[in-house]
């Protein structure tokens, strides 16, 4: 590790300065000469027949320049990461309160909104189906004519029955979890622009810009090569903007009005609209022997994915496969269904999956811990998975195992050491009690197997010597461009900031996968090196040349060449620059692809899994609740993480932090409610997310890491493992500190004080 | 948002005459906390919006000696910046200290606060609590309200076209007296009460009681009032007496929280709340603006 000299450094992000003095340009800020604002009008029912969609008065206001339906979509009517199921404008049916019906494009904003409110639509409204165990039985209303299941994904290994008779005790609950919001700062929001050359360019914050052009190619049919997607920069993301949301309709006004027209979401429309966390009930049974060795696990799974397919598969398969935890178990019987319903839409959201399960194994391994008499620590090393184990699911783990290392790195942070010394009860206000807890987790890093998963970087040389590196991965917030320049930096030998870095654009990055599944780090970063390897080699070629030595004889150093052993004799890389310019016009590029590696096995019937890549953290909480109103508060935190070596130190710190903070939300205060279709939640005075206030004084935040040779520098990634665990840990402090058990996440004040009733 | 025309005028005077033209087709701004989130929603659409920050006097902040003149242009962190209020008003000061976020406060004014009426005003159990009057300007000269008849539902005052609040006044007690003012919400970000409560206790023994965020309107709870005066705060005295005081409350079921939860941690913070006033009374409470629950 000390060989390094940019990796593991404390690096300030390459836009801090752009962004911290306002001059960065989001998709949201951008305008156009000639520009129309567009409105997309939305279903009022939540499942309902379209019988009649008359535009003409909205058409025969002054200032409207075009009124669009799905007779205007020229391709294919639907989008969808895995099942193009989503009409980009609805025909014949609507099947969730946000469902776009028709948009209008008008000279000014308010006059869009004007004619939106003009689009008469007849309804005819349909039995609604709200609850995911309902709507599995045959005789439901269905959502979509193939049936409300939209995937039962099985995995058994062993025997769970005969398992549970060996067990000296068995642990059986029922786990629900709430409909979390992404809340990204910046809506969905973006401007369309027809070239006049005939390209399309779409001007669109999202998280894979290739992907998005070739969806957008298949709704608007469209040679994919004539759109232009630029989804960078953004602000903040969490797996929201995976999917497409506003493109292909702002995509169909440009086209119609042949001018460019911009969307910006309200906050409302926004939450109303599009993805959510899905909501799960999970049926838990774990059977355990008297030493804590854990015998076997059955779980059901009930994903509420609403109204549309998205990602609501592949977040179902992550749940499936780390349901058990990372834990060696050798009877599973995981049985999970995804469901459709008509609350709203769920798709990708930080974690996939993984929060929902983890919440639920982790306070299984708790009662677990406190009914055997076991310390938590202890009982997770007795179980935990090490390299060269088989997983719940049957795949052999070859790859970095982090488990050990992270418990231990536990038992080495302030909390766990102070632990005991806790005050119990407040001396002053004896109804305030405090308690500590913990919990552990495990994140599949990129796609799984199955699915093409590539990393891709471009990598150009600049005249002034230094180096542009473009990858199609966008930073919406986690600080990956930063890593990139780091990465570049510590290949190519130079200063950081002469590494500038282009994401997110299909003229000028090179595909390198969706910025998701924790893998924008390895990916890109992987490509990165490649690509670096392959100009090294270019720029000490000629560098030997320009000083008459041999390759062989010289090392690089801070953006020289220089003769090994005789460090006066050396040229920069500027020059070397200059001299490709004099000698050909031209400064050298280079490539660097790869293919993720992938598990030895394919799971049956699992579609993606098993991954291959693990990151690991252990998540630490010290709560203090008033007994009185229910009120938690969490005074202090701490995560353990491993996702191999961290690339920017500073980067690391706040990434932790974050999704501490986001997991504690999820934990104690979010749910976007939704009552017979409607929501009750769309905006931030009724749905609530932490604020500076309740967050914790202090996160502790410990990298440990067991190393990956695979990874860009040995590292993984964190971006998700570090929020998955934190609802657990806290709701165990719950515990700890009163005595009660939370099965349903958020833990409200008022959920805090039913149970204290009981 | 719908368009509308914008007044500012410089008098009290031209202010009614345009507000008596307009009648209920105008809308009165201050800060604008409420009433610009309501126009951007389509909720009200007024013909005309009439900005009272253009006359000078109802910038007044001041004490006499006997009243505190808190004019309808002062903002929340005005008063909270005012030495008189949180030395001789320390209910309304910690009040005030509740009310959102520092940068909403930097607009919202205490006038506005009550004239939008909510039933979750963190600035009326605090005025209710110390007798506030409100002194409403009108084009047949100024009339004074008691703030307990100034509320009449959710969102409604007994305001008339025309009507202009200028300032809110409140007596100086000259008792030794404590109190306080506990906003439960669901965090501890910038949210909406899901209960408040305020008290004062003085050294006669005389209490006073308000809610608000538990039923249509701010409450006193008068008949708690009657029963704890005279008498020491003894457990059983806390027990009745919150008993009592939730009868005057009437709380619904919305997101913020349930009716039954809301009626169970109004019982509990009066009590809280009660303590606390004479704790500080008898100088040996928290002191005011610290976390009470």
């Amino acid at each position: 590790m000390g060989e390094y000299k940019y990796i593991g450094k404390s690096v300030p992000r390459v836009d801090a300065a752009e962004k911290a003095t306002g001059h960065i340009k989001y998709m949201s800020d951008l305008s156009f000469p000639n520009m129309l604002w567009g409105k997309i009008v939305r279903s009022k029912y939540p499942h309902a027949k379209i019988l009649k969609i008359d535009t003409s008065k909205a058409e025969a206001l002054p200032g409207v320049v075009a009124v669009v339906t799905w007779k205007d979509v020229p391709g294919l009517n639907g989008f969808g990461i895995v099942v193009p199921d989503q009409p980009v404008l609805c025909e014949d049916k609507v099947r969730y309160i946000g469902d776009a019906v028709a948009a209008v494009a008008a000279e000014t904003k308010e006059i869009a909104e004007k004619a939106a409110n003009l689009v008469e639509v007849e309804y005819e409204p349909l039995p609604l189906v709200d609850d995911p165990i309902k709507a599995i039985s045959e005789d439901a209303p269905k959502v979509h004519e193939g049936g409300n299941v939209h995937l039962h994904t099985k995995i058994v290994r062993g025997d769970v029955e005969k398992a549970f008779e060996e067990a000296d005790l068995i642990v059986e609950h029922t786990y629900y979890t709430g409909r979390q919001e992404h809340a990204f700062l910046e809506t969905e929001s973006g401007v369309a622009k027809l070239e006049e050359d005939g390209t399309l360019s779409v001007y669109a914050g999202s998280q894979y810009p290739q992907r998005d052009q070739m969806q957008l190619s298949r709704c608007l049919a469209l040679n994919p090569r004539k759109i232009h997607v630029v989804s960078y920069p953004v602000g903040g993301a969490f797996g929201g903007k995976d999917e497409l949301t506003i493109q292909p309709i702002l995509g169909l006004l440009a086209l119609k009005t042949k001018r460019p027209v911009k969307i910006v979401l309200s906050r409302e429309e926004s939450i109303i609209s599009y993805w959510k966390r899905h909501p799960m009930i999970m049926k838990y049974k774990t059977g355990v022997k008297k030493d804590g060795t854990l015998v076997a696990n059955k779980v059901e799974i009930y994903a509420d994915t609403g109204a549309y397919a998205s990602l609501g598969g592949p977040v179902l398969n992550l749940a499936v496969e780390h349901a058990c935890g990372p834990y060696k178990l050798d009877n599973v019987y995981i049985d999970g269904y995804c469901v459709y319903t008509n609350n709203g839409v769920a798709g990708a959201f930080r974690g996939f999956g993984v929060p929902q399960v983890t919440f639920a194994m982790e306070t299984q391994m708790d009662i677990i811990a406190e009914k055997l008499g076991i310390d938590p620590i202890e009982l997770r090393k007795k179980n935990a998975l090490r390299r060269g184990d088989v997983s719940p699911i049957g795949n052999k783990l070859t790859t970095s195992v982090g488990t050990v290392a992270v418990l231990e790195g536990v038992k080495e942070t302030d909390l766990w050491k102070n632990k005991d010394k806790i005050e119990k009860v407040d001396k002053e206000r004896p109804w305030i009690k405090r308690g500590f807890g913990f919990a552990l987790t495990y994140q599949g890093t990129g796609l799984g197997i199955g699915l093409p998963d590539y990393g891709g970087a471009v990598l150009r040389f600049r005249e002034d010597g230094g180096f542009i590196v473009g990858v199609g991965i966008v930073d919406y917030g986690q600080g990956t461009g930063t890593s990139y320049a780091q990465i570049v930096a510590e290949a190519m030998k130079c200063p950081v900031n002469k590494v500038s870095v282009i994401l997110g654009d299909t003229d000028l990055t090179a595909d390198s996968g969706p910025t998701s599944a924790s893998r924008g780090v390895y990916t890109g970063g992987r490509a990165a090196i490649i690509a670096s390897k392959r100009m090294m080699k270019i720029l000490k070629e000629k560098a030997a040349e320009l000083l008459s030595v041999s390759p062989e004889d010289l090392e690089a150093e801070g953006g020289y060449f220089y003769v090994k052993n005789q460090p006066d004799v050396s040229i920069s890389y500027d020059k070397i620059a200059m001299e490709f310019l004099k000698t050909s016009g031209h400064l050298p590029q280079t490539e660097g692809y790869f293919l993720m590696p992938i598990a030895d096995i394919k799971i049956k019937d699992a579609f993606g899994l098993p991954h291959h890549i693990f990151a690991y953290s252990g998540h630490l909480a010290l709560v203090e609740v008033n007994t009185l109103t229910g009120q938690t508060k969490v005074l202090e935190g701490a995560e353990v993480v491993d996702g191999g070596i961290v690339v920017n130190r500073q980067g690391f710190e706040a990434q932790v932090e974050g999704g501490y903070v986001m997991g504690m939300g999820y934990g104690l205060m979010e749910d976007v409610k939704i009552e017979k279709g409607i929501f009750k939640t769309v905006n931030f005075s009724t749905y609530i997310i932490p604020t500076v206030k309740d967050a914790p004084k202090r996160i502790q935040t410990v990298p440990v890491h067991d190393p990956e040779e695979t990874g860009p520098y040995q590292a993984k990634g964190i971006a998700e493992t570090v929020m998955v665990a934190t609802a657990p840990a806290i709701t165990n402090a719950i515990h700890s500190a009163t005595g009660i058990r939370i099965f349903k996440i958020p833990a409200t004040s008022e959920l805090i004080y039913n149970l204290l009733k009981e | 948002m719908n368009d509308f025309d914008y007044a500012k005028p410089v008098t009290l005077s031209e202010a009614i005459s345009t507000y008596k033209k307009y009648g209920d087709k105008a809308r009165l701004l201050l800060g604008g906390t409420d009433l610009v989130v309501m126009l951007d929603d389509g909720v009200i659409q007024p013909d005309i919006v009439i900005d009272l920050k253009g006359i000078d006097e109802l910038k007044k902040l001041e004490f006499d000696g006997e009243f505190l003149h808190i004019g309808s242009r002062v903002t929340f962190n005005e008063l909270i910046d005012s030495e008189v209020v949180k030395e001789k008003f320390p209910v309304l000061w910690e009040a005030s200290k509740t009310v959102a976020s520092t940068g909403v406060r930097n607009r919202a004014t205490l006038v506005g606060n009550i004239c939008s009426a909510v039933p979750s005003a963190d600035s009326a159990p605090a005025l209710l609590v110390c007798n506030a009057a409100v002194v409403i300007a009108t084009d047949s000269g100024d009339k004074e309200v008691p703030i307990t008849e100034f509320f009449v539902g959710p969102r409604r005052t007994i305001l008339k076209p025309g009507e202009i609040v200028k300032e809110v006044k409140i007596r100086a007690s000259n008792k030794k007296f404590g109190g306080s003012y506990i906003k439960l919400g669901r965090y501890d970000g910038e949210d909406l009460a899901q209960v408040g409560v305020a008290t004062v206790v003085n050294e006669d023994r005389e209490y006073a009681i308000a809610f608000c965020a538990v039923a249509p309107k701010p409450v006193r709870a008068k008949e708690a009032e009657e029963f704890l005066k005279g008498k020491d705060l003894t457990d059983e005295v806390l027990e009745e007496a919150a008993k009592l005081a939730v009868k005057a409350i009437s709380p619904i079921s919305d997101i913020r929280a349930s009716k039954e939860y809301r009626l169970y941690v109004s019982g509990v913070l009066v009590k809280r709340s009660l303590k606390t006033s004479l704790a500080r009374m008898n100088g040996n409470g928290p002191k005011y603006g610290e976390r009470l629950v």
